[in-house]
């Protein structure tokens, strides 16, 4: 018997269900090693025939209500959801934005012009959201932003910078948060609008990463005309629109997360098996061994911690600010498994992956992906502010 | 509990914490423990009064016939006041004793129904705190010889579980009175003075015998594995509380005209050592959960739970001390009855690297 949290016959089944339809569905040519050669455009297609199927067959907007279309999936069948496609190794939802933000965002503050315009696309995979709220001068204190719209006419003209998002040349729709009013306290005068993203004015760069590849974008926005009703919720709410929901997917998406660091770590665990240094299996070297072993508590208390939580929202608690730990956990556990990847791997692990796809290949590049892992989705000093002053009480601010 | 306690267990907790709040918090460890106060004998008859000594004693035997659960909730709260008395000890020889058959079980459950608390003199093959001993020996007919070293209460206890090798190969556990003929108590200078630990000499002092002339080994680790988990949880509970001490300090404590715990280095201090709290919480339910479901993970889990309030354990420790400045570091201030019990506790029955190259064996090896 394993500890964990128990599923009920009806869980099960979902997750019977899901593995068989992605058996079936894993587009040809996505084996992680294969990926790595592809293009951006040729990622991309793939990417985009792979959701349009899942969308045919019901598997996109698992959580959303039946109501708009989606399965009404329980929490435990959200979380299902996600290791399945992470075990599965299935290509990341290019959707994501729509699906888990946009989409969710309409259900509780949009018009029923704008449920019944952008919600079907977004569950047939057809449309594809960018999350246009990073600034380069507003990071962490993105409130602070200066993307502005200003009123002529029935429209508002946009002006202004946007990073870090991805897709942004791809994508059908932006969701786009801009200052409609710069003389209120920062948090007041932000409004949250819908653009087109084939608008005229709309420029768009590729930021390449430290690995070489490019996923993320700047986008640029002179004098962009976007209707009057592309606002979401009221007119300057757009702050309590856009965050709303920022931690309610972090529950969810962590534990799926957590999956591609466990199957990451038994990649590194056959590695060790199987690799001999100066005459030893690494599987033998006391270093090593206690290496794996620390590695594997930090995935396992990562996950172990995260059910905790979720027993909680299981029995209808809404996540809290308990959400600052998984973010510290998450990262301690990814990034401490490729330090000890590139040490394991020595001198073999500082070139980057080339034909031979030997298994150390993977791990230079596994590494300086977890050295973002940190940095998104809230920095890892953000969260700690946060359990200082939101959990512990301290003083806030200097 | 799945992952957390139930609302029975939280009650659970609340109630010892009232009783051990209430009768005088850290105030009454540092009178008895630390100033020479002797045995508290009030405490622990008000703990006898209340069921707590019981606890784990099945309904049978007059007791609560709590699970492994209860007593990893018992052994956090006991950590939180850094208790002075062997309550979970006693919890853990009642769950042995009934897991004995026969009349030695039976008497010693008998025993602690009354009143009597226990202590365990358990675990030199399990590594920690008897490796340095020629161990103890028992004769065909039942007596004790031998020594022990670092025993946790000692004769502050009235009944010891010793561990003994049998005359005819294999391990025995034995139930053995404190005050019996044949026992010597020597008391050491241990750093937590809460703990008070004795050597124990044995010589031919008359014990029975819990499980018959079978081998026991696998009881023995049984109850170090569950010693283990107690010893996390009140870790966890002990460093659970620096926690709030050090915020509530760092709020209050003021320097260059503001608190300083408005400064983010000092904030980050305190968030790390809540994050490493709540990972202790996770891992020692996840230790008790499999103890108590006799899962086939069961060392892994405690391994676990030893990782996590080792060497973390340490951490938080530290970090109190620091952030409380210069008084932090003063015997006045209580930090440091918290710091070394942790300390202490990491210690016994193997730290967190030996604990590393157990969960190494399992999760690189495929040891069982």
């Amino acid at each position: 018997m394993r500890v964990d949290i128990d599923l009920n016959p009806q869980e099960i089944e979902f997750r019977g269900e899901f593995r068989a339809w992605l058996t079936r569905n894993i587009p040809a040519g996505w084996e992680p090693s294969q990926a790595r050669g592809l293009s951006h455009h040729e990622s991309w297609e793939l990417r985009r025939d792979f959701e349009r199927r899942m969308g045919r067959d019901g598997w996109l907007g698992v959580a959303w209500p039946e109501e708009y279309g989606g399965r009404g999936a329980t929490l435990m069948e959200q979380v299902i959801y996600q290791e399945e496609l992470a075990r599965a190794e299935a290509p990341g939802l290019a959707g994501h934005v729509g699906l888990q933000m946009v989409g969710p965002i309409l259900m509780e503050v949009g018009t029923d012009e704008q449920r019944s315009r952008f919600l079907p696309p977004i569950l047939r995979g057809e449309e594809v959201w960018y999350q246009g709220f990073s600034e380069p001068n507003a990071g962490s204190d993105l409130a602070s932003l200066q993307t502005r719209a200003v009123l002529d006419g029935d429209e508002w003209v946009i002006t202004g910078q946007k990073v870090w998002g991805g897709f942004a040349e791809f994508a059908d729709w932006g969701a786009v948060l801009v200052r409609t009013d710069p003389d209120v306290p920062k948090h007041k005068g932000i409004s949250f609008m819908v653009v087109d993203m084939k608008s005229p004015g709309i420029e768009i760069s590729y930021i390449r990463e430290m690995h070489g590849g490019s996923n993320m974008n700047e986008v640029f926005f002179d004098g962009v005309r976007v209707p009057r009703d592309n606002v979401i919720s009221a007119i300057n709410d757009g702050w309590n629109a856009a965050t709303r929901l920022l931690t309610w997917e972090r529950g969810v998406i962590t534990l799926a997360i957590l999956v591609n660091y466990e199957i990451f770590w038994e990649r590194l665990r056959e590695y060790a098996r199987s690799t001999r240094r100066a005459g030893r299996l690494l599987s033998e070297l006391p270093h090593v061994r206690e290496g794996l072993a620390q590695t594997y508590v930090n995935i396992r208390m990562m996950k172990l911690a995260n059910l905790r939580w979720l027993a909680h929202y299981l029995q209808g608690a809404r996540p809290g600010f308990e959400t600052s730990y998984m973010k510290l956990y998450w990262n301690k556990a990814h990034q401490s498994v490729t330090d000890l990847a590139l040490e394991m791997g020595g001198a073999d692990a500082l070139e980057l992956p080339g034909s031979d796809a030997a298994p150390e290949g993977s791990f230079p590049i596994e590494w300086m992906a977890a050295r973002a892992t940190s940095i998104l989705g809230g920095t890892e000093d953000i969260q700690r502010n946060i359990i200082a002053e939101r959990i512990y009480g301290l003083p806030r601010g200097n | 509990m799945n992952l957390e306690l139930s609302e029975e267990q939280e009650q659970l907790a609340s109630g010892l914490r009232e009783l051990l709040v209430g009768s005088g918090d850290i105030a009454r460890v540092r009178e008895f423990a630390y100033e020479g106060g002797g045995r508290d004998t009030a405490l622990w008859e008000q703990l006898v009064k209340n069921g707590w000594t019981s606890a784990a004693l099945p309904e049978s035997a007059g007791g609560l016939g709590l699970g492994f659960e209860e007593a990893m909730v018992i052994a956090i709260e006991t950590g939180r006041c850094v208790l002075h008395l062997p309550l979970c000890e006693t919890l853990l020889a009642s769950r042995a004793a009934g897991r004995a058959s026969g009349h030695a079980g039976q008497g010693l459950l008998g025993e602690i129904a009354e009143g009597a608390g226990v202590t365990l003199a358990v675990g030199p093959s399990a590594g920690g705190i008897n490796d340095a001993d020629d161990g103890v020996r028992a004769s065909g007919d039942g007596q004790l010889s031998g020594t022990l070293r670092s025993v946790p209460f000692g004769p502050l206890a009235a009944r010891c579980l010793v561990e003994a090798e049998l005359d005819k190969g294999g391990t025995g556990l034995f139930a053995l009175a404190c005050d019996t003929a044949g026992v010597e108590w020597q008391e050491r200078q241990a750093i937590d003075e809460s703990v008070p630990r004795f050597d124990l000499a044995l010589r031919g002092a008359t014990a029975a015998s819990l499980f018959g002339d079978a081998d026991a080994q696998s009881e023995v680790d049984r109850v170090c594995d569950e010693w283990r988990v107690l010893l996390a949880a009140q870790s966890e509970g002990a460093c659970r509380r620096l926690v709030e001490m050090t915020a509530d300090y760092v709020k209050k404590r003021e320097q260059f005209g503001r608190p300083v715990g408005s400064n983010q280095a000092v904030k980050v201090r305190v968030a790390e050592m809540a994050a490493a709290v709540e990972k202790m919480r996770a891992a020692i339910y996840f230790a008790a959960l499999a103890v108590e479901r006799e899962s086939e993970e069961r060392a892994l889990a405690v391994a676990i739970a030893k990782v996590e309030t080792g060497v973390p354990g340490g951490f938080v420790a530290s970090q109190a001390i620091h952030t409380h400045g210069a008084i932090g570091y003063t015997w006045e201030q209580d930090v440091h009855l918290f710091v070394k019990r942790v300390k202490s506790n990491e210690l016994l029955l193997g730290a967190g690297h030996e604990m590393l190259e157990r969960i190494a064996d399992i999760v690189v090896d495929g040891a069982p």
